[in-house]
């Protein structure tokens, strides 16, 4: 599990964490069940304080995205299908969007990205 | 109570100096205690170790009152100074041999260990030690009696970088135990860019402020524009303004409402403590 | 507190060794005749030995962690008053070691063999000596301490010319200092219960002004 935090953009170190975590587990590199780190292993291995990643997995699991438990550590939780699916889609969505903005800006016609589309999805 | 360490208006008078501060640390967690030479830092630590005695105020180790139940109290805190106070011309060995004796907790295999880790020679006279060591020395000696709290002041003083970061590590590994604490007084903030989770800073004997260092980054700013935004901004928003010839400079503690009112014709950069002190000192407050 | 006496010892064994054994030798022969050596070793070897070890101790700055450690200041201050006495001991057996080489190879530098009477007068001396000086020490630190020392050396200087002096002029005095003629067994004992108190009283002053202390 790779997690990588910048101190010198803008976003707060907790944030940071919360959505490479978050897009982890949508992403299905993280599955439910997987054991994360504890919050003070997490903290010495990034050279962050302990309070950042503590809050970072308050937030987590308020989200419903981990589970502590109590004795055990913390879990990925059972995420919720049909959300997770949605979310996954969203990150589709997202990325056409951007493609789409692309193509206009070199007024890639809809033919033409339909079929970049097609080639692409057959080679990777 | 999980407070491992609290100051309650704990007040010494001199002369020329007086000190009147408050904080508390809770367990699991390292506080940087900061502050320009002279500010009250080691008076502080020496107040709570009842090597000076206060005028008045409370401080409590473990819950404990900290004269009443001195001996107790340090049985389990491990001390690190500024100095090699240690007996110059005994070995390493001889002097462990004379402090192990007082602490009932004392963990002979954990030191072994620690001499291992550290690559101390034990059988050297501490005065042939390197100044770096001698306070790996030091904190050896305050981490083998399994101490719960441990009082660092300001121990990385004249030592070099690398030595410093190898401290930073293993106060990192020691704080993976949560009911550990640390305090740690330096006036080299850089250390504790890293690993501080709390951060107190006191200037003339006073608190100026005591928060997580999270809370500094998020909300502390400084801040870069050109002059004649002086004119417009809100009351006290400016601390430690600081004008040269080609613009001013100041720290903000609300980054966001320097932004609502400057917009982008200021520069806002993430402050590092030694920023935070800095512009506070004796800074002019616009 | 063994620790402290044993901390003491171990830091000085060099010099404790080589002052004893020098200031003894020295002490029998220039003394031999005349006063008896032990008598003046014993008051000032554990005297001098009690100065180094506080001077490094001072130099070291190590009280700070002394203080830092948990050991009560009644055993700290305990551990320098019992010091000086095994001091004592050491360079009486020093000195009667000397003795009973000397006697054995028949060497016209015989001694006088220790007696009770002398060790009692020595424990007398000594913790008088130190009962005022040690207050002082606790109270306000070396340096300022020195100041006593001072005195004390100068005293420590006349008073045996003074002594010389006045034996001139008796001469019905033996010119060896008989102890045993002064100092009867009931006296001896009145001497030293009284001294025990004397220490006792130092002792709590000492302690009273340490915890006292700051650093």
């Amino acid at each position: 599990m790779d997690i990588i935090i910048s101190n010198s953009v803008d976003e707060p170190i907790y944030e940071q964490i919360v959505k490479q975590i978050k897009n982890l587990i949508i992403n299905g590199e993280l599955e439910e069940g997987d054991a994360l780190p504890s919050i003070r292993n997490l903290a010495k291995e990034l050279q962050i304080s302990v309070i950042t990643t503590k809050r970072a997995y308050e937030e987590l699991e308020r989200d419903g995205f981990i589970n502590k438990v109590a004795g055990k550590g913390t879990f990925v939780a059972p995420q919720n299908q049909a959300l997770l699916k949605e979310r996954r889609l969203k990150v589709v969505e997202e990325k056409l969007a951007e493609a789409v903005n692309a193509a206009r800006i070199i007024n890639l016609s809809l033919g033409e990205l339909q079929e970049m589309l097609k080639i692409l999805y057959e080679e990777v | 109570m999980s407070a491992i360490l609290e100051v309650d208006n704990l007040r010494k008078e001199y002369r020329d100096f007086n000190l009147n501060v408050s904080f508390s640390l809770e367990r699991g967690y390292l506080m940087g205690f900061i502050g320009p030479n002279g500010a009250g830092k080691s008076t502080t630590i020496k107040l709570i170790m009842n090597l000076l005695k206060k005028d008045s105020g409370a401080i409590k180790v473990f819950g404990l009152d900290n004269v009443k139940n001195e001996i107790e109290i340090k049985q389990r805190i491990g001390f690190v100074y500024d100095q090699n106070y240690y007996y110059d011309e005994l070995t390493v060995e001889e002097m462990k041999g004379i402090i192990s004796r007082f602490y009932a907790d004392w963990d002979d295999e954990l030191y072994r260990s620690y001499l291992k880790i550290f690559d101390l020679d034990p059988r050297k006279k501490i005065k042939e030690l390197s100044k770096g060591m001698q306070m790996k020395f030091s904190l050896i000696m305050a981490l083998s009696h399994h101490a719960e709290l441990i009082i660092m002041d300001e121990p990385t003083s004249g030592l070099d970088p690398i030595v410093r970061r190898e401290l930073l590590q293993i106060l990192s590994e020691i704080l993976q135990n949560e009911n550990k604490g640390i305090l740690l007084s330096t006036h080299i903030t850089s250390d504790l860019d890293k690993i501080a989770d709390y951060i107190t800073f006191i200037n003339q004997g006073r608190i100026v402020e005591t928060t997580t260092r999270d809370f500094l980054l998020e909300n502390y700013g400084v801040v870069r524009g050109k002059k004649e935004l002086l004119m417009q901004t809100d009351k006290g928003l400016l601390i430690g303004v600081k004008e040269n010839e080609f613009g001013f400079e100041a720290l903000v503690k609300d980054k966001a409402r320097a932004r609502e009112i400057f917009g982008d014709k200021i520069i806002i950069d993430k402050p590092t403590l030694e920023d935070i002190m800095y512009y506070q000192i004796d800074g002019k407050v616009v | 507190m063994a620790q402290l006496i044993i901390k003491d010892m171990l830091l000085q064994r060099k010099r404790l060794i080589y002052f004893t054994l020098f200031y003894n030798v020295f002490a029998i022969l220039i003394l031999q005749d005349f006063f008896l050596p032990y008598l003046v070793a014993g008051i000032v070897v554990p005297y001098i030995m009690l100065q180094t070890a506080l001077a490094y101790e001072e130099m070291n700055k190590s009280e700070i962690v002394i203080n830092s450690l948990p050991v009560r200041k009644e055993k700290i201050v305990l551990a320098r008053y019992l010091t000086i006495f095994i001091y004592l001991l050491i360079s009486i057996l020093c000195y009667s070691i000397l003795t009973f080489l000397m006697n054995l190879f028949n060497l016209p530098l015989a001694g006088e063999p220790v007696s009770l009477a002398g060790i009692v007068v020595i424990f007398v001396g000594i913790g008088i000596i130190v009962s005022i000086y040690l207050p002082i020490f606790f109270r306000y630190g070396y340096i300022k301490g020195r100041v006593f020392h001072t005195v004390f050396t100068v005293a420590a200087l006349i008073l045996p010319t003074v002594a010389v002096k006045i034996i001139g002029e008796n001469p019905e005095l033996p010119g060896r200092f008989v102890v045993e003629d002064l100092v009867g067994v009931r006296t001896g004992i009145i001497l030293l219960l009284l001294t025990l108190l004397i220490l006792t009283i130092s002792f709590n002053l000492s302690v009273w002004f340490y915890k006292k202390r700051e650093f």
